[in-house]
């Protein structure tokens, strides 16, 4: 069985492969580019693509300055520096008056996006796109999903979304990660179910005092796929769901979830987990801990893992950290990890203070990164300065990127748009060309395997609320969010057991769960209905 | 002014020899001392000595640490040509240099009202100023506040809120106030106004009042970091706190991007962090013995109530 | 002011038996007194705009404030946070967690820079006493940013705190984790930072004491721990009083920077205070209830002028010393 598996892994490895080398089918940039115009726009930027850590000014940023360039429009970057937290940033940036021309943000944008429009705060492109930004326009109805991800129920395009070239693939970024070294001088196979976790984790406490570990924000976000053995789905952020009714619920609210939590308890009893996961750990304090030798198997990402094995190559101890498949539950049940659209939570909006004569200009520079030229600039940078084709008429960058001193991410960042994510769509390849063939693989095993169960559970983005419902769902969801991670974490520690799980049902009864289902469930029809 | 502090005069006027009783709680209470510093201290040596630790040995071993780990001083030369750390550094010098001044003169017109005798609004006004003490708008009015001022992401957001705290204003008041009333009449009398009685009388006489004062306001600026991180936009524009919370609170890998190579962790990430809080504590504890006699002498507050 | 009578400006000499009209007294004042209130003019313009103007904008405690809109355009919606608040599952929790940490910190805190002032005034050895207060008061320089960096590193699980915990027969843990360590972890690196420099006003206090106080108590007979109890203290609770009236006229304003910096999901429970609810559901939540923030920081105002008030008049009537 698992030879068959990692067969058919490597099989669905080159067919991914392949697909990646196939450019999108995207509108062609013509000569539109650069714009005639001496139009000067204000950009405020968000987390995504704003200037890599090392620049102090967008000045600095090859990416931001060749977008200028390139589209021939004046933008005056404005971005949340590194040092701050995102979400106030974006929060305290919507008092301003008046506002910048570009806003691009997170999710909470798309999801109050009607209430936003009907305060005037960004504008209904609905008029302009087919006419402006054609490449948007024809990338959007190139798939259902696309397009109703980015209007509100009466039809009203609002932003210009992220989009991943290959699907859930990309989506999946993060995963569980096994030190194959210890598990050959323990003699053990990879661990696929629950039980066997139980056993390594054990066998390594036993033998190298290691436990399990993780950053902590991609455990709580992104954990879904470990809950997904014990058949829930989610972890400590709350998330709203499918279930096979098609009936919005809340993962935190059913007893799956309690069972994954218990598990997680049983573990952390035991002395199986790193004790300092919940104080907020960080990726770099994880990655001094897996470089100090006290985990073997762990919770992170694709990037993280190419830095872990590039440390464990450095300190030639011969750590050999891999991806793991998802666990399963002890029956053989598939984890549900992520969906399989495609589709980032961000978007870039018009203000609503941006000058009429502006919008069009605005528009069309926005839509370069739609067009077969954008798209290559977005992802690669110029040719010839940071990347080229190879001999196969594949892209690959550059000397100037692959040696640059501050790192292969760092590099990257600085000359493309969508290493994390933007406006535009982020090429397979690029994923390809940042990560080592190690953490490829391990994505392939994060992805495929569970591939079948993976999608359709999942809210597809762009559901919309009413102005009202925006008003009423966010108090609730904002009362039961801290209710549900502060439960998570007790219920991790053994601060809660399942005695009081009722109570605690309770309590989100009274917090109006009921109410935020129903508002979500109104909001999912509707969509269904668009 | 020059009052001598209490145990000198006691020793030396003292007729009477020591008791054992005495000589127990002189032990006890020297003992007790020399350990509350070995406590107040070891904190302070611990980043000092992890400044100089090799990184790696730092990372397996945090607790601790009675020597550094492997010396090596290479964090010191990194954390000195970060340009964040540096940018940072300047910018809370600048908004020390340019908030210092307004808090003194401030201060001291606001600590000499407090003082004067026979002003017939006084009453009111102190009450007014007395209530923003205990009564305020709060986090979000007063950053809508700031907002439309058009402070938002200039220095002068961070200077202008914080251009007088009431309590220093209190203890002002009562250096004013232990200046002999003589002093001033007499000024008085030679034609003298009260900004000249302020400047050329006052500001002289309780000079250990100010230092004091400055030192407050100027650790408080230096350490502050909340304010800035709901104001200030531009990175280049952050103070240096704000820049150590990156580094020391959330992780961020800031100053590794920059200073290691090729994404190696094991050179300074961890002791980088240990180097930056040195040399931005540092600045504060040197200026600090040069102001220390003034401290008993400068802070009243209640005894010397008028 | 320019049409002051003529009788002010030639300022006859003060006449108890003759009554002055409302004018005059103004007059006077003003010519007497016009520097000073010079003086405290930029005083009160500041307070005017970064005090008393934040004020008004409480005012969208009573209203579902949207930026967009504004203030004016925002929907009224009259108690309603209010309501909301007080029926919140967590009002009673942060309402506890926020006396609970403010009065332990006043139980421990308050008295310890007042112990040590009275510890260094009984040491004899200048040299000594010089240094304990050098090596005292330098944790206050050091910022709270790196104070809780400290913190975290010393509670983490293989920190310096689980290698005592360990050395004393205990358990490995991360103590931040930990709620039952939260209070003691706050309280105690609260002293560490502040005892050296707190005593200082004590001890500025403690030397304005008449010497020959104790010159008298120990003809009396008086032993130090007498002396301390009968001469130093009294001596010193002026100043113990009016700080104490301060402290508690501010009993709900906890170390919130430092709570947000140490704080986490494990801990909610009992570090969640009403400041950082608010910063939390105010400012970073995904698309925050502004109103709803600012009534809680409303109340929280409302509380501790009350406790201020209250305090000032048990003052009054207990020791004679008050803030007004």
């Amino acid at each position: 069985m698992k030879k068959f598996l990692s067969l058919l892994v490597a099989v669905l490895f080159i067919a991914a492969s392949t697909s990646a080398l196939a450019a999108p089918d995207l509108y062609p940039a013509g000569d539109r580019y650069p714009l005639d115009t001496d139009v000067s726009i204000t950009w405020w930027v968000g987390e995504g693509f704003r200037p890599a850590e090392v620049f102090a000014t967008a000045d600095e940023s090859p990416f931001h300055v060749n977008l200028q360039q390139l589209t021939g429009v004046n933008i005056d970057w404005r971005w949340v520096p590194h040092e701050a937290e995102q979400s106030q940033a974006l929060n305290l940036m919507l008092t301003e008056n008046p506002l910048p021309d570009v806003i691009f943000g997170g999710v909470n944008l798309v999801s109050d996006a009607a209430r936003y429009m009907e305060e005037g705060v960004f504008i209904d492109l609905t008029p302009y796109l087919e006419e402006h930004a054609p490449a948007y326009w024809q990338w959007l109805h190139s798939n259902p999903a696309y397009a109703n991800a980015f209007k509100t129920d009466d039809g009203k395009f609002f932003g210009f979304g992220f989009f991943r070239e290959d699907g859930g693939w990309n989506d999946s970024f993060n995963g569980p990660l096994v030190r194959q070294d210890w598990l050959d001088e323990c003699g053990l196979e990879a661990p696929v179910t629950i039980s066997d976790w139980t056993n390594v984790l054990t066998v390594f406490n036993e033998k190298y005092g290691a436990t399990f570990t993780a950053p902590w924000p991609r455990f709580r976000q992104m954990g879904s796929g470990m809950s997904g053995a014990f058949g829930a789905y989610g972890s400590s952020d709350l998330s709203l769901y499918l279930d096979g009714d098609g009936k919005v619920q809340m993962a935190q609210a059913q007893p799956e979830w309690l069972n994954y939590m218990l598990q997680l308890n049983e573990w952390w009893a035991a002395g199986l987990i790193d004790q300092d996961l919940l104080a907020n750990q960080s990726d770099t304090e994880t990655r001094a801990k897996v470089l100090a030798g006290s985990s073997g198997l762990a919770y992170s990402s694709m990037g993280q893992l190419s830095n872990w094995r590039a440390d464990a190559d450095q300190a030639g101890e011969g750590a050999n950290w891999v991806g793991l498949q998802y666990p399963t539950g002890d029956d053989g049940t598939l984890s549900m990890i992520f969906g399989g659209y495609g589709i980032g939570s961000t978007v870039c909006v018009i203000s609503g203070d941006t000058d009429e004569a502006k919008i069009p200009v605005i528009l069309q520079m926005l839509d370069y990164a739609y067009t077969d030229e954008g798209f290559l600039f977005w992802n690669y940078g110029v040719q010839g300065e940071s990347w080229d084709y190879d001999a196969n008429g594949e892209a690959i960058y550059l000397p100037i990127v692959t040696e640059d001193p501050d790192g292969l991410n760092n590099a990257i960042e600085k000359y493309s748009g969508t290493t994390w994510n933007g406006c535009g769509i982020q090429a397979t390849r690029l994923l390809y060309l940042k990560n080592n063939p190690a953490s490829i693989e391990a994505n392939n095993l994060w992805f495929y395997p569970n591939e079948a169960v993976s999608s359709y559970w999942r809210l597809p983005p762009g559901i919309t609320l009413t102005a009202d419902e925006s008003t009423e769902n966010d108090f609730i969801r904002s009362s039961i969010s801290t209710l549900v991670s502060e439960t998570c974490a007790k219920l991790i520690t053994g601060e809660m057991t399942a005695a009081d799980w009722d109570e605690y049902v309770g309590q989100l009864e009274s917090l109006g769960l009921a109410r935020m289902l129903e508002i979500n469930q109104a909001a999912y029809e509707r969509y269904l209905a668009r | 002014m020059m009052i001598p502090s209490a145990a000198k005069k006691q020793k030396k006027s003292s007729l009477f020899r020591p008791t054992l009783g005495d000589r127990v709680f002189d032990i006890c209470n020297g003992v007790f001392l020399v350990l509350l510093c070995v406590v107040t201290i070891y904190p302070m040596y611990y980043v000092v000595a992890a400044s100089f630790s090799n990184n790696i040995a730092l990372l397996t071993n945090p607790g601790f640490l009675p020597y550094p780990r492997g010396f090596n001083a290479g964090a010191y030369r990194l954390a000195f040509s970060h340009p964040l750390l540096v940018s940072g550094y300047q910018n809370s010098l600048i908004y020390l240099g340019t908030a210092l001044p307004i808090n003194l003169v401030m201060t001291l017109f606001c600590g000499y009202f407090m003082a004067s005798k026979g002003v017939l609004l006084k009453k009111p006004i102190i009450a007014l100023i007395m209530f923003t003490m205990f009564f305020s708008g709060g986090m979000i009015p007063i950053y809508l506040n700031i907002r439309n001022l058009g402070l938002f992401n200039s220095l002068w957001s961070l200077t202008l809120p914080g251009a007088m705290s009431v309590f220093n204003c209190i203890i002002c008041k009562t250096a004013i106030e232990a200046v002999p009333d003589s002093l001033q009449e007499s000024a008085y009398i030679d034609g003298a106004n009260d900004f000249v009685i302020v400047f050329r009388i006052i500001f002289p006489l309780i000079m250990p009042t100010v230092a004091v004062l400055l030192l407050y306001y100027g650790v408080a600026h230096w350490n502050s970091w909340f304010p800035a991180s709901l104001y200030i936009e531009d990175r280049t524009r952050l103070p240096v706190q704000n820049i150590l919370r990156a580094v020391l609170i959330a992780n961020s890998d800031i100053l590794n991007a920059a200073a290691t190579e090729n994404d190696r962790i094991d050179q300074f990430a961890e002791t980088i962090k240990y180097a930056a809080i040195v040399i931005t504590t540092v600045p504060v504890l040197c200026i600090y013995p040069f102001l220390q006699r003034y401290f008993v002498k400068g802070v009243m507050i209640g005894a010397v109530k008028g | 002011m320019t049409t002051s009578p003529p009788r002010a400006k030639f300022g006859s000499p003060y006449n108890p038996y003759k009554r002055k009209s409302i004018g005059q007294i103004i007059a006077r004042d003003y010519k007497q007194n016009k520097y000073k209130y010079l003086m405290v003019l930029p005083v009160l313009v500041f307070i005017a705009v970064f005090a008393y103007t934040p004020m008004t904008g409480l005012v969208i405690a009573f209203k579902e404030f949207r930026p967009r809109l504004g203030i004016a355009g925002s929907k009224w919606v009259g108690l309603t946070h209010f309501e909301n608040f007080f029926n919140d599952i967590f009002f009673v929790r942060i309402l506890r967690n926020t006396f609970s940490i403010s009065l332990l910190n006043i139980l421990f805190g308050f008295p310890a820079p007042i112990l040590l002032a009275l510890l260094l005034n009984e040491v004899r050895n200048n040299k000594f006493k010089r240094s304990v207060q050098t090596i005292t008061y330098m944790p206050y320089f050091i910022s709270l940013i790196v104070a809780c960096a400290l913190i975290r590193v010393y509670s983490q699980n293989n920190g310096l705190f689980s290698q005592i915990a360990v050395a004393f027969g205990g358990t490995r843990q991360n103590l931040l984790m930990n709620k039952n360590a939260f209070y003691p972890i706050y309280v105690i690196s609260e002293i560490w930072q502040q005892i050296g420099w707190n005593s200082i006003i004590y001890l500025a206090a403690l030397s304005s004491i008449d010497q020959e106080q104790y010159e008298a108590a120990r003809i009396d007979g008086a032993n130090r721990f007498k002396q301390i109890l009968y001469v130093t203290l009294p001596g010193l609770l002026p100043t113990i009083m009016i700080l104490f009236i301060l402290r508690m006229g501010s009993v709900l304003n906890v170390g919130f920077e430092k709570i947000i910096l140490l704080y986490s999901e494990a801990t909610y429970e009992v570090s969640d205070v009403i400041s950082t609810y608010l910063y939390r559901r105010g400012i970073v939540a995904e698309n925050p209830s502004f109103s709803y923030a600012t009534a809680i920081g409303l109340f929280n105002s409302v509380v501790n002028l009350t406790f201020l008030l209250v305090f000032n008049w048990l003052a009054k009537k207990a020791t004679k010393s008050s803030l007004f």
